[in-house]
């Protein structure tokens, strides 16, 4: 299946790159080269296996780059003859043009015989290239699949919008909508060409066996044809779908899913298959390219959201406008605004609650946004970590690109002989300045080519790693024609920048001085141009290595964060027998035979439940009223406060190891049938009671009394970055919810306890599905995951970047050293030893690095304040930052100083003095 | 669209176009199919690809030398493809072509050189 997930892959990236063809040279053969393209995929697939394509790709771009190129030159210059022919006027506008492409054509065919002449330098020149440049395309090509490609398979993107509720005084949308709320924004907002509603769920798909987990959405029955996604296969909900609860068991499977599963069974279409034990029929496949409007998470299958109350949905999910749970997006009408439609959106909300005042809160408002792929309330965040990402990689191209500008320096000063003949034989400056700019832009090209080769391979490095999410991440990073083009266009650009600033040097000198000088050099100049741009580069790359030890540093301090648990030797996993069709008696019954079961078995010290996993950004709470309290600037009336809190099983605090500081642990007599009761954290304890014994106080959840029966240790509950907070925890038998997840402590290996649960609930009920179990430590590393990635990405970006600048180093001290092989050898012969030589040589060179970190300091100081929201805490001024890494730099370049230098040193004072 | 005025432009050939041209000898073949035959007959000397092979297709479609037969179905019967044949023009500049080599091969220089290198 992923070979062809591959061929067509590459094969549509084939198709995109035709359009760099001629568009008549393109519509005339474009698809048969297309299928030619397919039949050589086919055979190298046979021949080699998975790495064919790769091969094939590395064959075929120089033949398409290099044939289209042809194309242009020759489709152009058959227009310019005709227009000469048929026009009969060739001495006037058409001459210019010509001579135009005569000379373009010339200045290319030069440049391929210079880079030809010396291949060694223009390979080492496009791998410098290559490097920065692949930096650029693989995070662009992340940033391009994360945030800029639109959602796959939708026809008009840019006219669907996300419409969020919330509170208009808060100014805070991120609330999702109930589904009075939905249908009534529905059918009264007008700018819109209709409005949809989604949200996610995991079912259980059988067809009679064993049961598959999957990832489904709830969908309303326009869903499909507001976004404008054509079935492949079958049809789609029609409008009165989704309409009647419960009237309507039918779904429609996603096409990987449909393939997985099914093996791409046609007939499977009209055919019946049980979600949750209950018959549903399929009535369509949705198309290849298409998983729901958040890509990134992989969606299986749409079911009608009239039918949530039967698939385990709270049974007033469709009528109580209080269960918010949809997310709605919608299309815009022609020619409205994002803006008009809100305000439309608006009055319709005010007329809702004039008509009925228990349908919302006076306060309640929309916002609307593109529709992207991503929650409204995450981008900001999202792009802010990508660009930040991104500046990262193209301040490595720059380092890059300043040292093929050093080698081209160097070069034009040992091609001074040559360019003063040119001068000498009548060539204007400009003419030269642009035959060396031709050179550059295309060394340039082709490193971007090379890059554009890295970032394919470098996403796909990337596309292997699983993330330990609870979610299926469903990401492809890797490079489409939109990351070619930028590639180039970046490549194109840079080129004639940093081509520039060489060509005008090498052109501004003197002529008679460079046949004075022949093309030996051997006149000592000081290039204040080659200085600086060492400096920049220094600068540039202490910056980038600042950046990587400060995100390193917040890892380490992320780690080193008391969690308040003990995740090591635990396994959890999701486990929801409601979703199999069990109702509230027999899933109690199976969660304690499951208990039982696993406690029995060797090795096992614990076993428990919880509704949340800690660590992973979910959260839940609820207000309570605690008698005597008053809260400070009371958000609510009546005094209640919002208090966190997770329903956990008994056990709970020894499988995790949270110690209990005073009463006792729940027990299972504390069911729904005993009075309620809670166990809270020290800071509840603190803030409510602060110095009286907690144990027996009580407090109000709705008017039930809530008896405290025990004290636990503070702990970190959603994320690493919180503030100490009370917290209360309540047994899950008096909170009932069948969707929960199981803790297991053990002394066997975790994937010994992985098979050891999965047979567990075999053996208890083998229609279940098998549970996907991971260890604690890798489902809250999800909790460092941006500090990890930035970690990475910014080490490798200025590990990158370092060895560059040091490469360019050593290649201006060896530069300056063989400029100056006479002054030595005269400094030498007057009886300067080896070691002031040395010594001279290297402090130059340091002079240049402690002038770039100087400046590197500087811009790091600035920049690090705009990563400080990623930095858990570490003080951008990191002391140990600020002085390692400087440090480093200097050793670093101190070798690479250090080496002309010695060279220096050995210089024979008469053959230096004989030679010159 | 045979364009007579380009022939000259076309003599003498690129040894890819005489390559092409000699694979279609007989046969007429679509864009893969060439392709095999170019690599067989040179023992996979020449291996054409997509874009250098299209443009040369372009080329001799528009000295006349070759001409586009129907489209026809494949083996798996999904795709139609365009198929290629020589024309007799093509043909007879072949036969100009090859004669041309040949009196090359006989040439006093060609010998002379062959004899030197290759005593036999």
């Amino acid at each position: 299946m992923s070979a062809d997930l591959r061929r067509s892959r590459s094969e549509r990236l084939y198709a995109a790159l035709l359009w760099l063809y001629p568009s008549e040279f393109r519509l005339r053969f474009g698809e048969d080269m297309r299928e030619l393209f397919v039949d050589q995929l086919r055979e190298e697939h046979r021949h080699a296996g998975r790495t064919g394509a790769t091969r094939l790709w590395l064959r075929i771009l120089p033949d398409l780059l290099g044939s289209a190129a042809r194309e242009h030159v020759s489709t152009w210059r058959e227009r310019l003859l005709s227009f000469i022919i048929t026009d009969a006027r060739p001495q006037m506008a058409p001459a210019t043009g010509d001579s135009m492409v005569e000379m373009l054509l010339q200045d290319l065919r030069y440049t391929a015989r210079i880079l030809r002449k010396s291949p060694a330098f223009s390979l080492v020149a496009m791998l410098v290239i290559a490097l920065g440049s692949g930096a650029v395309s693989t995070i662009f090509s992340a940033a391009n699949a994360l945030v800029l490609r639109p959602i796959p398979g939708v026809t008009q993107p840019d006219r669907l919008v996300e419409i969020s509720r919330g509170n208009i005084h808060r100014e805070d949308f991120s609330a999702p909508a109930s589904y009075p709320f939905y249908t009534r924004l529905r059918d009264g907002a007008h700018a819109l060409n209709g409005i949809a509603a989604w949200a996610p769920v995991s079912l259980t798909l059988s067809t009679g066996g064993e049961g598959t987990v999957t990832f489904a959405n709830f969908v309303s029955g326009n869903y499909f044809s507001v976004l404008g996604v054509r079935p492949a296969l079958g049809r789609f909900f029609v409008a009165e779908e989704g309409r009647t609860p419960g009237g309507d068991p039918v779904l429609v499977l996603s096409d990987g899913f449909w393939r997985g599963r099914f093996g791409g069974d046609s007939s499977l279409v009209g055919r019946r298959i049980l979600l949750n034990g209950a018959p549903y029929t399929v009535i369509g496949i949705a198309p290849p390219r298409f998983s729901g409007v958040v890509p990134m998470i992989r969606t299986d299958a749409w079911v009608p959201l009239t039918m949530a109350p039967r698939l385990g949905s709270d049974p007033g999910s469709l009528t109580n406008p209080r269960s918010a749970w949809l997310m709605l997006f919608g299309r815009l009408n022609d020619g409205v605004s994002i803006e008009q439609a809100r305000a439309d959106g608006a009055s319709t909300i005010s007329q809702m609650i004039r008509d009925d005042p228990s349908a919302a809160d006076p306060s309640t408002g929309i916002a609307m946004s593109r529709l992207t792929g991503f929650p409204a309330d995450t981008r900001g965040a999202i792009l802010g970590f990508v660009t930040l990402l991104l500046v990262m990689s193209a301040l490595v191209l720059v380092i890059a690109s300043v040292n093929v500008a050093g080698m081209l320096l160097a070069r034009a000063t040992a091609r001074q002989h040559e360019i003063a003949v040119r001068i000498a034989l009548g060539a204007g400056r400009g003419r030269l300045v642009r035959q060396l700019l031709t050179e550059s832009v295309v060394l340039f090209l082709g490193g971007a080519a090379g890059g554009f080769l890295l970032a394919l391979w470098s996403t796909r490095l990337f596309s292997r790693i699983r993330f330990p999410a609870t979610v299926p991440v469903n990401v492809d990073l890797s490079p489409d024609y939109r990351v070619l083009v930028f590639s180039l266009a970046t490549a194109l650009l840079t080129g004639l920048i940093f081509g520039l600033a060489p060509a005008l040097e090498a052109t501004r000198s003197d002529p008679r001085a460079g046949f004075r000088s022949g093309s030996t050099g051997s006149a000592h100049r000081r290039s204040p141009l080659r200085n600086g741009l060492v400096i920049g580069q220094m600068a540039i790359s202490l910056l980038l290595l600042m950046s990587a030890g400060l995100f390193l540093q917040a890892l380490g301090r992320g780690q080193q964060v008391p969690m308040g648990f003990e995740t090591a030797h635990v396994v959890t996993t999701p486990i929801d027998v409601g979703s199999s069709g069990y109702g509230e008696v027999r899933a109690r019954l199976f969660y304690d035979a499951l208990r039982q079961k696993l406690l029995a078995s060797p090795g096992v010290a614990a076993v428990s439940y919880a509704q949340i996993v800690p660590l992973t950004n979910l959260i839940a709470s609820s207000p309570i009223r605690i008698d005597g309290y008053v809260p400070p600037k009371g958000e609510h009336p009546n005094g209640l406060v919002d208090v966190n809190l997770s329903a956990v099983a008994p056990d709970y605090f020894t499988a995790l190891r949270i110690p209990l500081l005073r009463g006792r642990d729940f027990l299972p007599t504390d069911d729904a049938t005993a009075p309620r009761v809670a166990v809270v954290n020290e800071s509840f304890a603190a803030t409510y009671w602060a110095g009286t014994d907690p144990i027996g106080r009580e407090f109000f959840e709705d008017s039930t009394v809530v008896t405290v029966v025990g004290v636990v240790r503070d702990a970190k509950y959603a994320s690493l970055d919180e503030p100490l907070a009370p917290f209360r925890y309540v047994p899950l038998a008096q909170q009932w919810q069948s969707a929960t997840n199981l803790f297991v402590r053990t002394s066997a290996d975790a994937s010994m306890t992985s098979s050891m649960i999965r047979n567990a609930v075999r053996e208890v009920d083998p229609l279940l599905p098998p549970p996907s179990v991971v260890t604690m430590d890798a489902a809250t590393s999800v909790a460092l995951l941006p500090q990890r990635v930035a970690a990475a990405v910014t080490g490798a970006m200025g590990g990158l970047g370092l060895i560059l600048a040091v490469v360019g180093l050593y290649g201006v001290v060896a530069y300056t050293v063989s400029q100056r092989t006479r002054e030595i050898g005269v400094r030498m012969a007057l009886g300067a030893d080896r070691r002031s030589v040395l010594g001279m040589i290297v402090r130059d060179g340091m002079r240049l690095v402690g002038i770039g970190a100087g400046i590197g300091m500087v811009l790091a100081l600035a920049a690090t304040r705009v990563m400080a929201r990623f930095l858990f805490g570490v003080s951008p001024l990191d002391p140990l930052v600020f002085a390692v890494i400087p440090l480093g730099l200097g050793a670093a370049t101190l070798v690479a100083s250090y080496l002309p230098a010695r060279r220096a040193a050995a210089t024979n004072p008469i053959e230096a003095l004989r030679d010159s | 669209m045979p364009r007579p005025a380009d022939l000259d432009a076309l003599r003498p050939l690129k040894p890819v176009e005489l390559e092409l041209l000699l694979a279609l000898v007989g046969e007429e073949r679509h864009g893969y199919g060439l392709v095999q035959r170019i690599a067989e007959q040179t023992d996979g000397l020449v291996r054409l690809e997509p874009g250098n092979l299209y443009r040369v297709i372009n080329r001799l479609l528009a000295g006349g030398l070759i001409h586009e037969a129907s489209r026809r179905a494949t083996t798996d019967g999904e795709e139609r493809r365009r198929y290629y044949g020589l024309t007799a023009h093509g043909a007879r500049v072949v036969d100009a072509e090859l004669r041309r080599l040949r009196a090359v091969l006989a040439s006093g220089p060609a010998r002379a050189l062959a004899r030197r290198l290759h005593p036999t």
